[in-house]
């Protein structure tokens, strides 16, 4: 007869691994054995191979909230199914990052991060599931006008979460033509970093839309510009590689480059490097540009393009027109299913639709609300114990 | 994939042989389907030990093996309740068709006790956690359990 505590850890750890956080942190006071399984590394990895994927979808509407509010900022967890139906589960976060100033800018196996403001000056880095968090220290303050953004990731030849914060300077002199200042933050040691190094020359496109989300093989990108002698803004695309800490640079095809007047962001979800390019003329061109082959600028395919004529939104080629358009879509995220995420503003109020190019097909999620919807961050989240071990300076809540 | 006509001889710790299909056995058990399929089964001689299965545990597994090679067809619900009937144990029985159902590698059989566990675990306090699985020796000193107690209150 086989007794509890016969049974191989190896099999324990298959049980243990189908439970939600909630009930994990439980389960670590069951015995002795089951904490120390709870703790390692290898399980926490393992349970979150096995978390289901949420889309993490984070609304603001302006309109229904005119003053800021602990509820000016909503965020729903979706099933990634074809109408991406709510999931039940909410997103606990710390109380000082409800404001409606912070916004989620990164998820990284089941953690958070969360900043605040033009100057990313506060951030938080969360585990929802855990309701523990750290407050990472004030990263550097330029006297001069500046914004800065930042991307969050798993280092995994160190181990390590890191931020990296990139703030460029705005001032009429240098916009476009000095190189950001960047520093790095280490979950494991707690500090930020100056990095030193060759940055390259660089204004970041769209700061905040252009959600660090745009990862191919650990490297994040931006839709970066520059200003370039006749041409006036040059397009390019910027990547960071975390495991490095190397700046790179990708081309982007030639119509896009040189398109001063147009927007270029990056964006991700997608094992390739996808672009969203918004034109900034009339009629309005948006397109959807992919990179088949990494690095390999001959290899950017058009995959989609949009006309925005008037106020109608139109794609002669599959007979679709969406009326009432008054400003060109925004891009979210590429789902795993392949379909893009675009944010439309249908007479001021935000709605959301899925793109699904390869069948053709165009939907309307019924996902918004009642106002105008200014910022919308998208990405894949999934619960987990990661943060549970000891990080200097965690709270719980 | 073997032969419905075919029959294999498994014998249990207590030495009493079985004789299942061996379509039966070679759809469900990793193990088995290996054995026949590298040739190191001899239909003549052979039969497999199964040194670490009792014979009561082994006819469960059996009739799980055979139940579903011939009801796959069935509706989902159908098979749902008959295998909650089936595990319809206490939990020592429940650990023994585990460690069966791990050593020959049925998978199926493995997913269903995994998630029949963890559905008996989930939101479940410390105290009943203990009792339904039966663990007796926590491991935990008077100390730490007291400590625990004191930091998780709600837990118990």
């Amino acid at each position: 007869m086989t007794e509890a505590e016969h049974i191989p850890e190896e099999i324990v750890a298959n049980i243990l691994r189908r439970l939600p956080p909630k009930s994990l942190i439980r389960c670590t006071a069951v015995s002795k054995s089951w904490r120390d399984l709870i703790l390692t590394p290898s399980f926490i990895s393992l349970h979150l191979r096995h978390s289901p994927p949420l889309l993490l979808l984070q609304l603001c509407n302006e309109r229904s909230h005119p003053s800021p509010s602990p509820c000016a900022v909503r965020y729903s967890l979706r099933h990634d199914d074809p109408f991406l139906s709510d999931s039940g589960s909410t997103l606990l976060l710390p109380p000082t990052a409800l404001y409606r100033e912070f916004s989620v800018v990164g998820l990284c196996h089941g953690l958070v991060c969360i900043t605040a403001g033009h100057h990313c000056h506060s951030l938080v880095i969360c585990n929802p599931s855990l309701r523990r968090y750290v407050s990472l220290p004030r990263p550097r303050h330029y006297r001069s006008l500046y914004t800065a953004t930042v991307a969050f990731a798993f280092d995994p030849l160190h181990q390590d979460y890191k931020v990296v914060r990139l703030s460029c300077m705005v001032d009429d002199e240098r916009y476009g033509f000095s190189a950001p200042t960047v520093e790095v933050y280490s979950l494991a040691t707690g500090f930020w970093r100056t990095l030193s190094g060759s940055t390259p020359v660089c204004s970041l496109a769209c700061v905040g839309k252009d959600a660090p989300h745009g990862f191919v093989n650990k490297i994040v990108h931006w839709g970066a510009q520059r200003r370039e002698g006749d041409y006036g803004w040059y397009h390019f695309v910027l990547s960071f590689d975390f495991v490095h800490e190397v700046f790179g640079e990708v081309l982007l095809p030639e119509s896009l480059a040189y398109a001063p007047e147009d927007s270029v962001t990056v964006i991700g979800g997608r094992e390739e490097l996808s672009v969203f390019s918004v034109g900034g003329g009339f009629p309005s061109c948006c397109e959807i540009w992919v990179m088949k082959e990494y690095g390999v600028v001959e290899s950017w395919n058009k995959v989609f393009s949009f006309t925005l004529r008037g106020f109608s939104l139109e794609v002669p080629a599959w007979g679709i027109s969406v009326a009432n358009v008054t400003s060109p879509p925004v891009a979210l995220c590429i789902r795993k299913s392949g379909e893009v995420l675009l944010l439309m503003d249908e007479t001021g109020k935000g709605n959301l639709y899925s793109l699904d190019i390869e069948r053709k097909r165009f939907t309307e999620l019924g996902i918004g609300g009642e106002g105008y919807t200014w910022y919308l961050y998208s990405g894949y989240y999934a619960e987990s114990l990661v943060l549970l071990n000891n990080v200097s300076g965690l709270v719980s809540y | 994939m073997g032969s419905p006509l075919k029959k294999i001889m498994l014998c249990s710790s207590e030495k009493e042989i079985f004789s299942v299909e061996e379509q039966v056995m070679v759809q469900h058990s990793v193990i088995i389907n290996n054995m026949i399929e590298d040739g190191s089964y001899n239909y003549e001689e052979s039969k497999i030990p199964l040194d670490c299965v009792d014979s009561k545990t082994l006819k469960k597994v059996i009739d799980y093996c055979t139940y579903h090679t011939h009801h796959h067809n069935d509706n989902q619900e159908d098979l749902e309740a008959w295998d909650a009937q089936f595990l319809n144990v206490d939990s020592n029985g429940l650990y023994d068709l585990l460690m069966a159902a791990n050593y020959l590698e049925i998978r199926n059989l493995l997913d269903l006790i995994y998630r029949t566990i963890k559905n008996m675990i989930k939101g479940k306090k410390i105290d009943e956690i203990r009792r339904i699985l039966n663990i007796k020796d926590h491991g935990f000193t008077p100390e730490e359990e007291e400590q625990n107690r004191k930091e998780y209150p709600h837990f118990y």
